[in-house]
Protein backbone atom coordinates (compact mmCIF):
# COMPACT_ATOMS: atom_id res chain seq x y z
CA UNK A 1 0.00 0.00 0.00
CA UNK A 2 1.16 3.50 -0.72
CA UNK A 3 2.41 5.32 2.36
CA UNK A 4 -0.31 7.85 3.09
CA UNK A 5 0.22 8.95 6.64
CA UNK A 6 1.90 12.17 5.52
CA UNK A 7 -0.94 13.25 3.26
CA UNK A 8 -3.45 15.91 4.21
CA UNK A 9 -7.04 14.90 4.83
CA UNK A 10 -8.12 16.84 1.77
CA UNK A 11 -5.60 14.97 -0.34
CA UNK A 12 -6.73 11.63 1.07
CA UNK A 13 -10.35 12.36 0.22
CA UNK A 14 -9.39 13.51 -3.27
CA UNK A 15 -7.45 10.31 -3.79
CA UNK A 16 -10.20 8.03 -2.61
CA UNK A 17 -12.76 9.85 -4.72
CA UNK A 18 -10.46 9.33 -7.69
CA UNK A 19 -10.59 5.58 -7.03
CA UNK A 20 -7.42 5.14 -4.96
CA UNK A 21 -8.28 2.08 -2.90
CA UNK A 22 -5.19 2.51 -0.72
CA UNK A 23 -6.40 5.95 0.33
CA UNK A 24 -9.83 4.59 1.17
CA UNK A 25 -8.41 1.73 3.23
CA UNK A 26 -6.12 4.15 5.04
CA UNK A 27 -9.00 6.48 5.91
CA UNK A 28 -11.22 3.57 6.95
CA UNK A 29 -8.62 1.99 9.22
CA UNK A 30 -7.76 5.33 10.75
CA UNK A 31 -11.32 6.27 11.71
CA UNK A 32 -13.50 3.17 11.76
CA UNK A 33 -12.88 2.34 15.40
CA UNK A 34 -13.73 5.79 16.82
CA UNK A 35 -16.83 5.93 14.61
CA UNK A 36 -17.85 2.45 15.72
CA UNK A 37 -17.40 3.32 19.40
CA UNK A 38 -19.34 6.54 18.99
CA UNK A 39 -22.25 4.62 17.48
CA UNK A 40 -21.94 1.91 20.13
CA UNK A 41 -21.98 4.36 23.03
CA UNK A 42 -24.89 6.21 21.47
CA UNK A 43 -26.97 3.12 20.73
CA UNK A 44 -25.75 0.46 23.14
CA UNK A 45 -26.09 -2.03 20.33
CA UNK A 46 -23.19 -3.63 18.45
CA UNK A 47 -25.30 -4.38 15.35
CA UNK A 48 -26.39 -0.77 15.11
CA UNK A 49 -22.79 0.33 15.61
CA UNK A 50 -21.63 -1.88 12.73
CA UNK A 51 -24.43 -0.70 10.47
CA UNK A 52 -23.73 2.93 11.25
CA UNK A 53 -20.00 2.47 10.65
CA UNK A 54 -20.71 0.90 7.29
CA UNK A 55 -23.17 3.65 6.36
CA UNK A 56 -20.70 6.37 7.31
CA UNK A 57 -18.05 5.08 4.96
CA UNK A 58 -20.57 4.30 2.24
CA UNK A 59 -21.57 7.94 2.45
CA UNK A 60 -17.92 8.91 2.19
CA UNK A 61 -17.58 6.79 -0.95
CA UNK A 62 -20.70 8.24 -2.53
CA UNK A 63 -20.65 11.81 -1.32
CA UNK A 64 -17.10 12.44 -0.15
CA UNK A 65 -16.95 15.40 -2.51
CA UNK A 66 -19.01 17.31 0.02
CA UNK A 67 -16.14 17.27 2.50
CA UNK A 68 -14.68 20.77 2.78
CA UNK A 69 -11.48 20.97 4.83
CA UNK A 70 -12.12 24.67 5.35
CA UNK A 71 -15.19 23.79 7.43
CA UNK A 72 -13.56 21.25 9.71
CA UNK A 73 -11.57 18.07 10.00
CA UNK A 74 -12.32 14.80 8.25
CA UNK A 75 -13.01 13.15 11.59
CA UNK A 76 -15.56 15.87 12.37
CA UNK A 77 -17.17 15.27 8.99
CA UNK A 78 -17.33 11.51 9.61
CA UNK A 79 -18.67 11.89 13.14
CA UNK A 80 -21.32 14.27 11.81
CA UNK A 81 -22.45 11.62 9.32
CA UNK A 82 -22.40 9.00 12.07
CA UNK A 83 -24.52 11.19 14.30
CA UNK A 84 -27.13 11.61 11.56
CA UNK A 85 -27.25 7.87 10.93
CA UNK A 86 -27.58 7.10 14.63
CA UNK A 87 -30.48 9.53 14.92
CA UNK A 88 -32.16 8.10 11.84
CA UNK A 89 -31.71 4.63 13.19
CA UNK A 90 -33.11 5.64 16.54
CA UNK A 91 -36.14 7.30 14.94
CA UNK A 92 -36.74 4.18 12.88
CA UNK A 93 -36.26 1.58 15.58
CA UNK A 94 -37.43 3.18 18.78
CA UNK A 95 -40.91 1.72 18.51
CA UNK A 96 -39.62 -1.71 17.61
CA UNK A 97 -36.77 -2.63 19.92
CA UNK A 98 -35.39 -1.46 23.22
CA UNK A 99 -32.59 1.01 22.66
CA UNK A 100 -30.45 -0.35 25.48
CA UNK A 101 -28.89 -3.68 24.66
CA UNK A 102 -27.15 -4.46 27.92
CA UNK A 103 -29.99 -3.78 30.31
CA UNK A 104 -29.71 -5.80 33.44
CA UNK A 105 -32.71 -7.41 35.00
CA UNK A 106 -31.20 -8.57 38.25
CA UNK A 107 -34.14 -7.94 40.48
CA UNK A 108 -32.96 -4.57 41.65
CA UNK A 109 -35.02 -2.68 39.12
CA UNK A 110 -38.52 -1.73 40.17
CA UNK A 111 -39.73 -1.63 36.58
CA UNK A 112 -40.25 2.11 36.56
CA UNK A 113 -38.11 4.97 35.53
CA UNK A 114 -35.80 6.01 38.29
CA UNK A 115 -35.17 9.51 39.43
CA UNK A 116 -34.49 12.00 36.68
CA UNK A 117 -36.33 9.69 34.31
CA UNK A 118 -33.42 7.30 34.00
CA UNK A 119 -33.78 3.90 32.47
CA UNK A 120 -35.27 1.29 34.81
CA UNK A 121 -32.14 -0.82 34.55
CA UNK A 122 -30.08 1.98 36.11
CA UNK A 123 -30.48 1.37 39.79
CA UNK A 124 -28.71 2.32 42.92
CA UNK A 125 -26.14 -0.21 44.03
CA UNK A 126 -26.62 -1.26 47.62
CA UNK A 127 -23.05 -2.36 48.09
CA UNK A 128 -19.60 -1.57 46.80
CA UNK A 129 -19.19 -2.67 43.22
CA UNK A 130 -16.28 -4.15 41.37
CA UNK A 131 -14.63 -2.14 38.61
CA UNK A 132 -16.25 -4.10 35.80
CA UNK A 133 -19.68 -3.70 37.30
CA UNK A 134 -19.10 0.00 37.81
CA UNK A 135 -18.17 0.39 34.17
CA UNK A 136 -21.34 -1.42 33.18
CA UNK A 137 -23.34 0.96 35.36
CA UNK A 138 -21.64 3.95 33.80
CA UNK A 139 -22.37 2.60 30.34
CA UNK A 140 -26.04 2.18 31.15
CA UNK A 141 -26.19 5.57 32.80
CA UNK A 142 -24.80 7.20 29.64
CA UNK A 143 -27.33 5.32 27.54
CA UNK A 144 -30.13 6.50 29.77
CA UNK A 145 -29.40 10.16 29.06
CA UNK A 146 -31.54 12.08 26.59
CA UNK A 147 -29.93 12.01 23.15
CA UNK A 148 -28.67 15.59 23.06
CA UNK A 149 -26.97 15.12 26.43
CA UNK A 150 -25.69 11.68 25.59
CA UNK A 151 -23.93 12.82 22.44
CA UNK A 152 -21.93 15.54 24.20
CA UNK A 153 -20.81 13.07 26.87
CA UNK A 154 -19.83 10.54 24.22
CA UNK A 155 -17.96 13.09 22.13
CA UNK A 156 -16.27 15.09 24.88
CA UNK A 157 -15.70 12.51 27.60
CA UNK A 158 -15.51 9.19 25.78
CA UNK A 159 -14.02 10.40 22.49
CA UNK A 160 -12.05 13.13 24.26
CA UNK A 161 -12.96 15.83 21.76
CA UNK A 162 -12.53 19.49 22.59
CA UNK A 163 -15.60 21.68 22.86
CA UNK A 164 -14.74 23.18 19.49
CA UNK A 165 -14.50 19.81 17.77
CA UNK A 166 -17.76 18.62 19.31
CA UNK A 167 -19.46 21.85 18.27
CA UNK A 168 -18.47 21.19 14.65
CA UNK A 169 -19.84 17.65 14.78
CA UNK A 170 -23.08 18.77 16.40
CA UNK A 171 -23.38 21.91 14.28
CA UNK A 172 -23.98 24.10 17.30
CA UNK A 173 -22.16 26.77 19.28
CA UNK A 174 -19.29 25.95 21.62
CA UNK A 175 -21.28 27.46 24.48
CA UNK A 176 -24.13 25.05 23.74
CA UNK A 177 -21.78 22.09 23.95
CA UNK A 178 -20.40 23.35 27.22
CA UNK A 179 -23.78 23.93 28.83
CA UNK A 180 -25.16 20.60 27.59
CA UNK A 181 -22.13 18.78 28.89
CA UNK A 182 -22.47 20.48 32.25
CA UNK A 183 -26.11 19.43 32.48
CA UNK A 184 -25.40 15.91 31.24
CA UNK A 185 -22.63 15.37 33.75
CA UNK A 186 -24.81 16.68 36.55
CA UNK A 187 -27.44 14.10 35.59
CA UNK A 188 -24.81 11.36 35.44
CA UNK A 189 -23.40 12.35 38.79
CA UNK A 190 -26.84 12.10 40.34
CA UNK A 191 -27.37 8.69 38.77
CA UNK A 192 -24.03 7.33 39.85
CA UNK A 193 -23.35 9.10 43.12
CA UNK A 194 -24.67 6.24 45.21
CA UNK A 195 -22.41 3.80 43.36
CA UNK A 196 -19.20 5.44 44.49
CA UNK A 197 -17.30 3.76 47.22
CA UNK A 198 -15.61 5.84 49.95
CA UNK A 199 -12.24 4.83 48.53
CA UNK A 200 -12.99 6.18 45.09
CA UNK A 201 -14.33 9.39 46.55
CA UNK A 202 -11.20 9.95 48.57
CA UNK A 203 -9.06 9.00 45.58
CA UNK A 204 -10.91 11.52 43.46
CA UNK A 205 -10.37 14.13 46.10
CA UNK A 206 -6.66 13.54 45.88
CA UNK A 207 -6.63 14.26 42.16
CA UNK A 208 -6.90 17.96 42.67
CA UNK A 209 -3.25 18.53 43.27
CA UNK B 1 -15.24 32.96 43.47
CA UNK B 2 -18.54 32.06 45.11
CA UNK B 3 -20.44 28.75 45.15
CA UNK B 4 -22.66 29.58 42.16
CA UNK B 5 -19.66 30.45 40.03
CA UNK B 6 -17.88 27.31 41.20
CA UNK B 7 -20.82 25.09 40.29
CA UNK B 8 -20.79 26.52 36.79
CA UNK B 9 -17.24 25.40 36.14
CA UNK B 10 -16.94 22.34 38.37
CA UNK B 11 -17.11 19.91 35.45
CA UNK B 12 -14.53 21.87 33.47
CA UNK B 13 -12.33 21.67 36.52
CA UNK B 14 -12.91 17.95 36.91
CA UNK B 15 -12.19 17.34 33.24
CA UNK B 16 -9.22 19.68 33.28
CA UNK B 17 -10.52 21.34 30.14
CA UNK B 18 -11.77 24.77 29.17
CA UNK B 19 -10.22 26.67 32.09
CA UNK B 20 -7.13 28.82 32.12
CA UNK B 21 -4.63 28.53 34.94
CA UNK B 22 -5.99 31.55 36.79
CA UNK B 23 -9.58 30.31 36.84
CA UNK B 24 -8.43 26.83 37.84
CA UNK B 25 -6.41 28.22 40.74
CA UNK B 26 -9.35 30.32 41.96
CA UNK B 27 -11.72 27.36 41.75
CA UNK B 28 -9.44 25.03 43.72
CA UNK B 29 -8.97 27.71 46.36
CA UNK B 30 -12.74 28.00 46.71
CA UNK B 31 -13.15 24.22 47.01
CA UNK B 32 -10.58 24.15 49.78
CA UNK B 33 -12.59 26.69 51.73
CA UNK B 34 -16.09 25.27 51.01
CA UNK B 35 -16.91 21.65 52.04
CA UNK B 36 -20.03 21.55 49.86
CA UNK B 37 -18.17 22.61 46.71
CA UNK B 38 -15.31 20.31 47.64
CA UNK B 39 -17.79 17.43 47.67
CA UNK B 40 -19.19 18.51 44.31
CA UNK B 41 -15.71 18.52 42.85
CA UNK B 42 -15.02 15.05 44.25
CA UNK B 43 -18.21 13.73 42.62
CA UNK B 44 -17.36 15.33 39.30
CA UNK B 45 -13.85 13.90 39.42
CA UNK B 46 -15.21 10.46 40.21
CA UNK B 47 -17.45 10.77 37.18
CA UNK B 48 -14.48 11.73 35.03
CA UNK B 49 -12.60 8.69 36.31
CA UNK B 50 -15.55 6.40 35.62
CA UNK B 51 -16.04 7.75 32.10
CA UNK B 52 -12.35 7.41 31.32
CA UNK B 53 -12.47 3.83 32.57
CA UNK B 54 -15.35 3.13 30.20
CA UNK B 55 -13.48 4.78 27.32
CA UNK B 56 -10.36 2.77 28.12
CA UNK B 57 -12.28 -0.49 28.39
CA UNK B 58 -13.93 0.04 25.02
CA UNK B 59 -10.81 1.58 23.52
CA UNK B 60 -9.95 -1.47 21.45
CA UNK B 61 -13.42 -2.01 20.01
CA UNK B 62 -14.04 -1.52 16.31
CA UNK B 63 -16.14 -2.76 13.45
CA UNK B 64 -15.67 -6.36 12.39
CA UNK B 65 -13.59 -7.33 9.38
CA UNK B 66 -16.83 -8.11 7.56
CA UNK B 67 -17.57 -4.39 7.37
CA UNK B 68 -14.18 -3.60 5.84
CA UNK B 69 -14.58 -6.35 3.26
CA UNK B 70 -18.05 -5.11 2.34
CA UNK B 71 -16.87 -1.53 2.07
CA UNK B 72 -13.87 -2.35 -0.08
CA UNK B 73 -16.20 -4.30 -2.37
CA UNK B 74 -18.52 -1.32 -2.56
CA UNK B 75 -15.59 0.99 -3.17
CA UNK B 76 -14.39 -1.11 -6.09
CA UNK B 77 -17.88 -1.26 -7.51
CA UNK B 78 -18.25 2.49 -7.17
CA UNK B 79 -14.85 3.17 -8.71
CA UNK B 80 -15.28 0.67 -11.54
CA UNK B 81 -17.76 2.53 -13.77
CA UNK B 82 -15.77 5.75 -13.42
CA UNK B 83 -12.85 4.12 -15.22
CA UNK B 84 -15.01 3.47 -18.27
CA UNK B 85 -17.21 6.52 -18.04
CA UNK B 86 -15.45 8.06 -21.04
CA UNK B 87 -17.20 5.60 -23.36
CA UNK B 88 -20.87 5.76 -22.43
CA UNK B 89 -21.85 5.85 -26.08
CA UNK B 90 -20.77 2.24 -26.50
CA UNK B 91 -23.24 1.07 -23.92
CA UNK B 92 -25.99 3.10 -25.55
CA UNK B 93 -25.14 1.77 -28.97
CA UNK B 94 -25.06 -1.81 -27.74
CA UNK B 95 -28.40 -1.36 -26.01
CA UNK B 96 -30.04 0.09 -29.10
CA UNK B 97 -28.63 -2.66 -31.31
CA UNK B 98 -29.76 -5.32 -28.88
CA UNK B 99 -33.23 -3.89 -28.67
CA UNK B 100 -33.52 -3.69 -32.43
CA UNK B 101 -32.36 -7.29 -32.81
CA UNK B 102 -34.80 -8.44 -30.20
CA UNK B 103 -37.73 -6.68 -31.85
CA UNK B 104 -36.89 -8.01 -35.31
CA UNK B 105 -36.37 -11.56 -34.15
CA UNK B 106 -39.51 -11.46 -32.07
CA UNK B 107 -41.55 -10.39 -35.07
CA UNK B 108 -40.06 -13.15 -37.17
CA UNK B 109 -40.65 -15.86 -34.62
CA UNK B 110 -44.16 -14.74 -33.86
CA UNK B 111 -45.01 -14.81 -37.55
CA UNK B 112 -43.60 -18.30 -37.92
CA UNK B 113 -47.00 -20.04 -38.34
CA UNK B 114 -47.78 -17.85 -41.35
CA UNK B 115 -44.91 -19.34 -43.36
CA UNK B 116 -46.20 -22.80 -44.10
CA UNK B 117 -43.57 -25.38 -44.91
CA UNK B 118 -43.90 -27.03 -48.33
CA UNK B 119 -46.29 -29.94 -48.20
CA UNK B 120 -45.73 -32.79 -50.61
CA UNK B 121 -48.81 -34.76 -49.90
CA UNK B 122 -51.56 -32.40 -50.96
CA UNK B 123 -49.79 -30.87 -53.99
CA UNK B 124 -50.01 -27.39 -52.61
CA UNK B 125 -47.27 -25.12 -53.81
CA UNK B 126 -44.72 -23.78 -51.40
CA UNK B 127 -45.48 -20.17 -51.97
CA UNK B 128 -43.46 -17.95 -49.71
CA UNK B 129 -45.49 -15.55 -47.76
CA UNK B 130 -44.69 -11.95 -47.22
CA UNK B 131 -42.90 -12.97 -44.06
CA UNK B 132 -40.04 -14.40 -46.10
CA UNK B 133 -37.35 -11.76 -46.16
CA UNK B 134 -34.55 -11.31 -48.64
CA UNK B 135 -31.72 -13.52 -47.49
CA UNK B 136 -28.86 -11.12 -48.08
CA UNK B 137 -28.10 -8.17 -45.93
CA UNK B 138 -25.45 -5.56 -45.40
CA UNK B 139 -23.81 -7.79 -42.86
CA UNK B 140 -23.45 -10.61 -45.32
CA UNK B 141 -22.23 -8.30 -48.08
CA UNK B 142 -19.29 -7.40 -45.83
CA UNK B 143 -18.24 -10.99 -45.60
CA UNK B 144 -15.26 -12.08 -47.67
CA UNK B 145 -15.84 -14.64 -50.40
CA UNK B 146 -14.42 -17.41 -48.32
CA UNK B 147 -16.91 -16.68 -45.64
CA UNK B 148 -19.74 -16.77 -48.08
CA UNK B 149 -18.51 -20.13 -49.32
CA UNK B 150 -18.34 -21.26 -45.78
CA UNK B 151 -21.89 -20.18 -45.30
CA UNK B 152 -22.91 -21.96 -48.44
CA UNK B 153 -21.19 -25.14 -47.31
CA UNK B 154 -22.88 -24.82 -44.01
CA UNK B 155 -26.19 -24.44 -45.72
CA UNK B 156 -25.57 -27.60 -47.72
CA UNK B 157 -25.66 -29.53 -44.49
CA UNK B 158 -29.36 -28.78 -44.40
CA UNK B 159 -30.09 -29.78 -48.01
CA UNK B 160 -33.14 -31.76 -47.03
CA UNK B 161 -35.21 -28.61 -47.10
CA UNK B 162 -36.72 -28.04 -50.54
CA UNK B 163 -36.89 -24.28 -50.18
CA UNK B 164 -35.11 -22.04 -47.76
CA UNK B 165 -36.27 -18.70 -46.46
CA UNK B 166 -34.23 -16.52 -44.21
CA UNK B 167 -34.63 -13.25 -42.44
CA UNK B 168 -32.14 -10.45 -42.82
CA UNK B 169 -29.11 -10.54 -40.59
CA UNK B 170 -29.50 -8.37 -37.56
CA UNK B 171 -26.58 -7.18 -35.50
CA UNK B 172 -26.09 -8.57 -32.03
CA UNK B 173 -25.05 -6.34 -29.13
CA UNK B 174 -21.29 -6.03 -29.16
CA UNK B 175 -19.24 -4.37 -26.44
CA UNK B 176 -15.78 -4.79 -27.87
CA UNK B 177 -13.63 -1.82 -28.67
CA UNK B 178 -12.59 -2.79 -32.19
CA UNK B 179 -14.63 -2.74 -35.34
CA UNK B 180 -15.15 -5.95 -37.33
CA UNK B 181 -12.03 -6.75 -39.32
CA UNK B 182 -13.61 -8.84 -42.03
CA UNK B 183 -12.62 -12.33 -40.88
CA UNK B 184 -16.11 -13.42 -40.05
CA UNK B 185 -17.63 -16.76 -40.91
CA UNK B 186 -21.25 -17.83 -40.96
CA UNK B 187 -22.18 -20.75 -38.80
CA UNK B 188 -25.55 -22.42 -38.92
CA UNK B 189 -27.03 -23.73 -35.74
CA UNK B 190 -30.19 -25.54 -34.91
CA UNK B 191 -31.68 -23.80 -31.91
CA UNK B 192 -33.99 -25.57 -29.54
CA UNK B 193 -36.99 -23.71 -28.09
CA UNK B 194 -35.03 -23.50 -24.85
CA UNK B 195 -32.10 -21.86 -26.64
CA UNK B 196 -34.50 -19.41 -28.27
CA UNK B 197 -35.90 -18.58 -24.89
CA UNK B 198 -32.41 -18.13 -23.51
CA UNK B 199 -31.74 -15.55 -26.20
CA UNK B 200 -34.81 -13.70 -25.01
CA UNK B 201 -36.89 -14.69 -28.02
CA UNK B 202 -40.51 -15.65 -27.58
CA UNK B 203 -41.38 -19.27 -28.28
CA UNK B 204 -44.78 -19.59 -29.90
CA UNK B 205 -46.99 -22.61 -29.63
CA UNK B 206 -46.25 -23.39 -33.26
CA UNK B 207 -42.52 -23.73 -32.75
CA UNK B 208 -42.53 -24.94 -29.18
CA UNK B 209 -41.82 -28.51 -30.17
CA UNK B 210 -39.28 -28.04 -32.94
CA UNK B 211 -35.84 -26.59 -33.43
CA UNK B 212 -35.28 -23.42 -35.43
CA UNK B 213 -32.36 -22.90 -37.78
CA UNK B 214 -30.28 -19.79 -37.38
CA UNK B 215 -27.18 -18.44 -39.14
CA UNK B 216 -24.66 -16.62 -36.97
CA UNK B 217 -21.97 -14.32 -38.32
CA UNK B 218 -19.07 -15.14 -36.03
CA UNK B 219 -15.80 -13.26 -35.52
CA UNK B 220 -12.50 -15.06 -35.69
CA UNK B 221 -12.44 -14.94 -31.92
CA UNK B 222 -15.84 -16.61 -31.75
CA UNK B 223 -17.89 -13.53 -30.99
CA UNK B 224 -21.29 -13.68 -32.71
CA UNK B 225 -21.97 -10.39 -34.47
CA UNK B 226 -25.24 -10.98 -36.33
CA UNK B 227 -27.95 -13.57 -36.60
CA UNK B 228 -30.72 -14.52 -38.96
CA UNK B 229 -33.42 -17.13 -38.72
CA UNK B 230 -33.70 -19.66 -41.49
CA UNK B 231 -36.62 -21.73 -42.54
Amino acid sequence: MVRLSGHSEDDLVRRLLAGDEGAFVFVYRRWQAPIYRFALHMSGNTSVAEDVTQEVFMTLIREGGRFDPALGSLSGYLFGIARNHVRKRYDRDRFLVPFIENSRDDGRSNGHAGRNGMHPSIVVAPVDLGRGETIAMVRDAVLSLPGHYREVVVLCDLQEMSYEEAALVLACAVGTVRSRLHRARTLLTEKLSDLQSPESKSAAGGMRQ
Amino acid sequence: MNCVQFQEIVHDLARDAGLDQSARRDALAHADSCPRCDELLAEAQSLTTALRSLAAKDGTLGASERVEVALIGAFRQQSGPAVHSNRPWQWGLASVAGLAALVLLSVLVLRHPVVSPPTHGNGASATPSTAAVAPESAAVSQLPDASVESAANANSNFADADTEYASAFVALPFNGETAPVGDEVVVRESLSPAALANLGLPVSEANAGENVLADFVVDEDGTPRAVRLVE
